[in-house]
Order: structure tokens, then C-alpha cells, then sequence
């Protein structure tokens, strides 16, 4: 695939409603960022799927942030030896996501019997086009439709295979298979090179007050600190963490590094966050404090604290995180020793063998340490 | 001169003094070692359920054993390669966590790979939810977690004899030179065939017809995208009226390509239960696959097909199911029933693999099936109870309870149970049930409630 941004008339000014015409047929979502559209840039991109014009139009708003790609397809669709062109522009997220699609002035889709869509089968085609784990990625188009060995067949003729009946519009397979290939194919991933270049942890912010849980997970997975965290961004990280959906909370926790955790403001809003979010976080979220550049004092006595509401291996790993950044403050330890106490011997034992290792000189932890001997000789 | 020493040495066995060379030294017979253990729960079969059912059990802080007859602990999610042991999410919730989630999100974070996107719902699609793991990664994970939770594992063994004596269990299991008892207060068979159940004299149900069992392997050494499917499928057809394939093996050949061998193979009656059905289906499968392999090699594109890998055994999908106290019906399962004794979520469409391959049927929006407490009691028992696959149930929700998210669920369940009847020396159903969902709640598994 070859990429490159030239000066030389590929960048032009362009408002973004005098390249939408109002007679178009035209289904699109809304962009996650809504900020005014400003200048439309022409990307030249080989992408080899076959189409005519291998042109990526990337919308940006006044800030140079991408607000959606767009890519003109033009591609022939055949029945009973007539071709006809196909003949649309596809719409992407900033994120790369679905947003939809338009046709230009007088044109518009047709299905094997060469009878044009109803409105209802564009609205299908853009709710099938949006489902990203549609099984159509999963199968070539000869497979779909047995039979037709030309691919750029809209056949009913043959019948589709059952399997993915509820995924095509009836009477266009290959739009539809088509179409979809498209939107989830090379483009998608160039445009996620595209954004992921640029994405500055002020784009990340505004991304990821998306109300769209993909485009939040897609910031998390492409945005890289090299070691800058903003104020804003580490309250939005934070916000995902808290957020009820485990993907989004599982990678905020992930995206946390040595970096984001530098700070024991930071370090003291983990522990508060920890002890409140559900229990699959809790051991990314304790092994995630592993790897920061140390734990305060204040951290670890608020991590203390959490320790007689946890299970004997979450226990565990907060002994074992004491331990790394060897912790033997006499708070901390009153705390552990309190669960010397503890009816379950798997916390106990714990306990013990860290008391053990740290040896304190304090009376009260050596005291409890002896009764812990004494009553499991 | 060691040519004679040799001969010298010949001749010395010859009148029945035992020769000895350089650095070697007489040993006296091997013994079978014979010793009694007691313990406070005993787990029997190390897979799926049986990790999580020990792991539970040691954090709790009993005195556990888990006993397995291979070598490795996993189970269908290791040892036979169905290394995708989801569903853990349903309509964007979790509804399997706990102990399970814990090895396979540890297993995807040290093989760092990544969770698949499930806020995106996954149709018809269900295995988009899937969570690929490294299996022999995830089998020492779990070796790790056992082994931290303070249990005493077993390898190599199997039970023979298992009897009610005195308010608990005594398990005599034999091993490569062992003969061990094991007086255990309470029993979970995680066997996956109610083997202890049924050795212990509960009673088992069978069909007469089972779901075929899997040889997983991964094929290597072509180009998909060459491949003329035409002229393959038009020699597999050949190959199968010929009589040198069966069609019920490898249903669809594309498929068997596309795949790369994984998951595609079906082999009839395949039963793990005993070593002597086990062995006819680790054979089955090997043969099947042995005669795929020399099949593809011979079509245009396939020349050089190598097989990448193939697992040590033929995973297994049905055997037997306890009769329990509760059997969990079709009925029960696609209405997403909520019993009152529910310990756990289930998650999976009815998947019910037969000769002629598989077509799930999926959930309702919004259906999350229960499993509750009586399915894992065998009727008539006492400190005992099951979990995984042998589940009481009938065909059809077997068919999407033994998968293995469910079956996580089911061990931590049975895990807790026994530690909280072992404590109040009852039986797991005379435990205040309160007291169960908190235990269970507090090592983060998720037990549903009545709305």
C-alpha cells in the first residue's frame, strides 16, 4: 500500500455541505467529533481492491483533527450478462467506524432484477454495513452464492447460502458482500494508521467522551503517552475505569503507565478507584500498580486498608506489590498482622510469611506473630 | 576389552548373580507405595472445572487435593485444544468471573494477547466472544494458581474404589506406583463423566447416541487463497463415495482448509470415561486425521501440507450426567430460568454437534440460563457434588452447559459449597445458601438473583 501526501493539488479547501448535495440518497451516522468541518484533504492511497479512484478524503475540523474519512467506489455489479456500475462514496469515523454512505446525484442501487432499492432496503443495507462481526467477513463471495465463479455476480439465481441470509439484502449478495468488504477492509486500517498518528492526548479527551463504547476502546488502544499524561486525559482515563463496561475498564487500567502513575494524587485516586470497581479489575488494577516508578507511603496505607474486604489471593498481590517496593511501614504492617486473626488459614499464612520476611522490630506485630506460631504448630 | 567385559557380564546373569557396571548399583525391587492421606476436600479430574472447584476450595482455607490422571492440568481447554473457553459476557455484562476469568485474563495478558470486543453483540456469530488462549500457557497457569492456593496435586492418578464412611470419603485412587487413600469429608467429581459419581454408586444417564468428540490440529503449507475449492470439493466428494474418507468426519473439506484444522474433525461415540474408550478415541482420531492428511497432500496446492501441531487426546463433548436433585431442562435453559439456588451463569447457544455437523441455536436477546445448586448433587448423596459437563441436565442443555465458562462457574460454585459444608461438617445442600453467594461473591464470582 503505498501513502503519500503531496502538495501538489491534492490538498484543497472544501466545505463539507457543498460536497453533500441534498438530493443525494444518503444514510449516515453521527461523527463522534462534532466540531465544524474545515478543510477536506486528498490522500492518493493504492488500497488494490479493484476500484476506480484510490483517493482517502480525510475531513478535518479547524484544529487539523480528523473528523471522518471518505473514499468515492466505483465498481461493476452484473446480472444476466448487464453490468452496471456501482457507484458510491463510503463514510468513516475518525476512528476508523462505520458511518455510513451516499450516492451521488442521480444515482442509485440496484438488485438483480436490475429494480431499484426501496428506501427500506437502504436503511437495511446501512444497519447490515454498521455490523462490524457480521459473518460475511468469514466467507469468499463463491461461497455465499455457490456457483458464481465471476465475483462481480448479483445473483438470485442461485440461491445464498443460509448461514448468512439475514446479512445481505435480498436480491443484492454482492452489493451487500461487496460493500461490506469495503467498509472493513484496507481502508478501515489505513484510516486507524491515519488517526492513531496524530492522536495527541487532547484528540484522545475529546474521543473519549464518545458516547459510542468502540471509538472509547479504540483511543485506548492506539493512544501512546510516550510518557505525557495531561491533567484532562488522566481524568478520562479514569472515567473509563470507573465505566461499567469491562472492555473500556480493562484497558484503561492497561493504559496506565509508569508515567500516569507517577503522581501520589494519582496513585491515591488508584486506590480509591480499586476499591471500587468490580472484581475482575482488581488484580490488573494491583498488577498495573506493579509497574509504576514506586508506591507512595500515603498509596500503600490506603491499600492497606482495603485489605480485610479482599479474598486471600487479591491479599496476596498486595503483599507481593509491598514487598517489590519493600514497604515496612508500621501502618501498613499493623494492618497485615490483623490478619493473622483471620479464620481462613490461606489469608493467615499469607500474612505470616510477609510479617516474616520483613521482620519487624514492632512489639504488637511480633506479639501477634508469636500467637500465630503457637496456634499452628 | 568391553567386548569381553560384555561377555563376562553375559555370562555372570547366566548363573543368576545380576552384573553390575561402572556407576551403576543394585536396587532393591520397586515398591507400590501404599499410604492414607486425609484431607478436608478431595477434587477429582484437574480441567476445567476441577482448577477452579480446587482453587476456591484452598483459598477458602481447606485443606484440598485435586487428583488428575494426565499429566497436566486444563483439561478440554489444554490437554485437548479447545483453547477458547468463552462465553463470559452476555448482551454486554459479565456473567462468568471469579477464578476462571482470573486464569484465562492472566493467560491472555502473559500471551499478550487482547480481549475481543464485547460490547459489540456478536449475532449469530457467538464465537466472536471467544477468548483465544496459549493452552499450554493457560495449563501452567492453572498448575500456579493450584499450587498458591496451598493444594496438594496429584498427577497420574485415578480413583478405584470410593466409599461413604464414618460422615466423609474414603477415595482409593492408584497411580504410576501408587495405591493411595484419601479420606476426604467431601468429594467433587470434575471428572467431566460423573466417573466418581458413579464409582462412589450415584446413578449416571447416557444417550444412546452422544456428540462426536474433536481431534484438535492446525495444517500449515498452503496458500488458501490458490486453492481451487472447485476441483478440491469435487476429489473429496470422489475420495468419500470411494470409501477412503468418511463424510461425517470432515464434513465440509473447504472448511477443513479455511480452519486450518481447527475444530472441524467429528468422531463418533468418542467417550473419555475409561482408559479403554478413551484409547479407542485418541485412535480414531489420529487415524482420521492420518488419512485427511495423506488426502490433502495429493490435491493441486496442498502438495506441501505439514500438520503445525496436534493435541495428545480427542477432546470429548458428551458422556454421562449425574441424576441430581435438579435436572436443568432445554426448557429451563432457553428462558434464562432463575432458581432460587442458582450459584451460576450460563452462557452459550444450544449446540448440539451431531453426524451431520452443528447449527446453534441461539439465545433470546437478553437470556442468561442458571445453574443451580441441585443440578451439581447427585441424588441420594451426602458431601458430595459435581461440576462440569456431568451437570444434571438433559441432552439439549448439555449440549451448551458443558462448555467451559459454564463449567468455571460450576467448579468455583461446588468449590465454595464443599468448603462451607466441609467448616460446618453438612452437606453442600444443607448450607445456608446466604452464606454460599457471599462466599462466592467475595472470590469474584458472579451469582445471579431473583429480580
Amino acid at each position: 500500500m503505498v501513502f503519500e501526501r503531496t502538495g501538489l493539488a491534492l490538498l484543497f479547501l472544501m466545505l463539507l455541505s457543498g460536497f453533500q448535495k441534498k438530493d443525494t440518497i444518503r444514510y449516515l451516522g453521527a461523527r463522534t467529533l462534532s466540531l465544524p468541518p474545515d478543510t477536506v484533504v486528498a490522500y492518493p492511497v493504492d488500497f488494490k481492491d479493484t476500484t476506480a479512484q484510490e483517493i482517502l478524503y480525510q475531513t478535518l475540523s479547524k484544529e487539523g483533527w480528523p473528523l471522518s474519512y471518505h473514499r468515492s467506489i466505483q465498481a461493476s455489479v452484473c446480472f444476466d450478462g448487464k453490468c452496471r456500475l456501482l457507484d458510491i462514496v463510503l463514510y468513516w469515523n475518525t476512528t476508523g467506524r462505520y458511518l455510513g454512505f451516499e450516492l451521488p446525484e442521480g444515482e442509485f442501487l440496484s438488485k438483480s432484477d436490475h429494480e431499484p432499492f426501496l428506501t427500506f432496503e437502504y436503511a437495511h443495507l446501512h444497519r447490515l454495513l454498521a455490523d462490524s462481526l457480521s459473518p460475511l467477513a468469514d466467507y469468499r463471495f463463491d461461497e455465499i452464492v455457490p456457483g458464481t465463479a465471476n465475483e462481480e455476480v448479483d445473483a438470485v439465481s442461485s440461491a445464498t447460502i443460509k448461514e448468512v441470509l439475514d446479512y445481505i439484502v435480498p436480491g443484492a449478495a454482492y452489493t451487500t458482500y461487496r460493500l461490506w468488504h469495503l467498509v472493513y477492509g484496507a481502508t478501515k486500517h489505513k484510516i486507524t494508521e491515519m488517526t492513531a498518528a496524530v492522536l495527541s492526548p487532547e484528540l484522545a479527551v475529546a474521543l473519549l467522551q464518545s458516547p459510542d463504547i468502540s471509538d472509547q476502546i479504540w483511543v485506548l488502544d492506539n493512544f501512546n503517552s510516550r510518557g505525557f499524561w495531561s491533567e484532562e486525559l488522566i481524568n478520562a482515563v479514569f472515567r473509563c475505569m470507573e465505566s461499567d463496561n469491562y472492555n473500556l475498564a480493562a484497558r484503561a487500567v492497561s493504559v496506565a503507565d509508569a508515567g500516569f502513575l507517577r503522581s501520589q494524587e494519582v496513585q491515591l485516586r488508584w486506590v480509591k478507584t480499586f476499591a471500587n470497581v468490580e472484581y475482575g479489575l482488581k488484580k490488573l488494577m494491583i498488577n498495573t500498580l506493579a509497574r509504576s516508578p514506586g508506591l507512595s507511603g500515603p498509596a500503600a496505607i490506603a491499600l492497606s486498608k482495603t485489605l480485610t474486604s479482599l479474598n486471600g489471593d487479591l491479599i496476596g498481590s498486595i503483599l507481593d506489590l509491598y514487598a517489590g517496593y519493600n514497604i515496612s511501614d508500621t501502618t501498613v504492617l499493623t494492618s497485615v498482622s490483623a490478619l493473622l486473626d483471620n479464620p481462613n488459614t490461606f489469608i493467615a499464612g499469607k500474612a505470616f510469611g510477609f510479617l516474616k520476611a520483613i521482620d519487624s522490630p514492632d512489639l504488637v506485630i511480633r506479639g501477634k506473630m508469636d500467637a500465630y506460631r503457637l496456634n499452628n504448630r | 576389552m568391553k567386548r569381553r567385559s560384555a561377555l563376562a557380564a553375559l555370562g555372570s546373569l547366566s548363573i543368576g548373580v545380576p552384573s553390575i557396571l561402572k556407576g551403576e548399583r543394585l536396587a532393591a525391587p520397586y515398591q507400590i507405595s501404599r499410604k492414607t492421606i486425609t484431607t478436608d476436600i478431595l477434587v477429582i479430574g484437574g480441567g476445567t472445572a476441577g482448577v477452579v472447584a480446587a482453587v476456591q476450595a484452598g483459598r477458602a482455607g481447606k485443606k484440598t487435593i485435586l487428583v488428575e490422571n494426565g499429566s497436566q492440568l486444563g483439561g478440554v481447554t489444554t490437554t485437548g485444544g479447545v483453547n477458547f473457553p468463552g462465553i463470559f459476557f452476555a448482551w454486554g455484562k459479565q456473567v462468568i468471573g471469579g477464578i476462571g476469568w482470573e486464569i484465562v485474563q492472566e493467560a491472555v495478558a502473559l500471551n499478550g494477547d487482547q480481549l475481543p470486543n464485547v460490547s459489540i453483540p456478536h449475532g449469530r456469530q457467538h464465537w466472536r466472544h471467544q477468548i483465544r488462549v496459549n493452552g499450554q500457557l493457560y495449563a501452567m497457569l492453572a498448575e500456579e494458581k493450584v499450587l498458591s492456593a496451598g493444594v496438594d496435586i496429584r498427577f497420574y492418578e485415578t480413583p478405584v474404589a470410593i466409599r461413604f464412611r464414618k460422615g466423609g470419603w474414603e477415595v482409593i485412587t492408584v497411580g504410576k506406583g501408587t495405591e493411595t487413600t484419601i479420606q476426604a469429608n467431601q468429594v467433587i467429581d470434575c471428572t467431566g463423566n460423573a466417573f466418581a459419581a458413579s464409582i462412589a454408586g450415584f446413578d449416571v444417564l447416557r444417550e444412546a447416541e452422544t456428540q462426536p468428540g474433536t481431534l484438535m490440529f492446525k495444517l500449515e503449507g498452503y496458500d488458501l487463497t490458490k486453492l481451487d475449492f472447485k476441483t478440491i470439493e469435487a476429489r473429496y466428494a470422489e475420495e468419500v463415495k470411494k470409501g477412503n474418507l468418511e463424510k461425517k468426519e470432515f464434513l465440509n473439506i473447504a472448511g477443513v482448509l479455511r480452519s486450518k484444522g481447527d475444530n472441524v474433525q467429528h468422531i463418533a461415540g468418542a467417550d473419555s470415561t475409561t482408559s479403554e474408550t478413551h484409547t479407542i478415541a485418541n485412535i480414531k482420531g489420529r487415524t482420521s486425521l492420518m488419512k485427511m492428511l495423506r488426502f490433502l497432500r495429493t490435491l493441486p496446492g496442498c502438495e506441501n501440507t505439514r500438520l503445525a501441531d496436534v493435541q495428545n487426546e480427542t477432546a470429548v463433548r458428551e458422556t454421562f450426567r449425574i441424576d441430581g436433585h435438579y435436572l436443568i431442562t432445554h426448557e429451563d435453559y432457553v428462558t434464562g430460568k432463575v432458581f432460587e439456588d442458582a450459584v451460576s451463569y450460563s452462557y452459550y447457544p444450544i449446540d448440539l454437534h451431531d453426524d451431520k455437523g452443528v447449527i446453534p441455536k441461539h439465545l433470546v436477546e437478553g437470556v442468561v440460563p442458571t445453574i443451580p445448586l441441585r443440578a451439581l448433587v447427585p441424588k441420594g448423596s451426602k458431601n458430595f457434588l459435581v461440576a462440569g459437563r456431568c451437570v444434571s441436565s438433559d441432552r439439549l442443555a448439555n449440549s451448551a452447559l458443558r462448555v467451559q465458562a459454564s463449567c468455571m462457574g460450576m467448579g468455583q460454585a461446588a468449590g465454595a459449597a464443599a468448603a462451607l459444608a466441609s467448616s460446618t461438617r453438612k452437606s453442600p445442600l444443607e448450607v445456608p445458601f446466604e452464606d454460599l453467594r457471599n462466599l462466592i461473591e467475595e472470590h469474584g464470582g458472579i451469582v445471579p438473583r431473583i429480580v
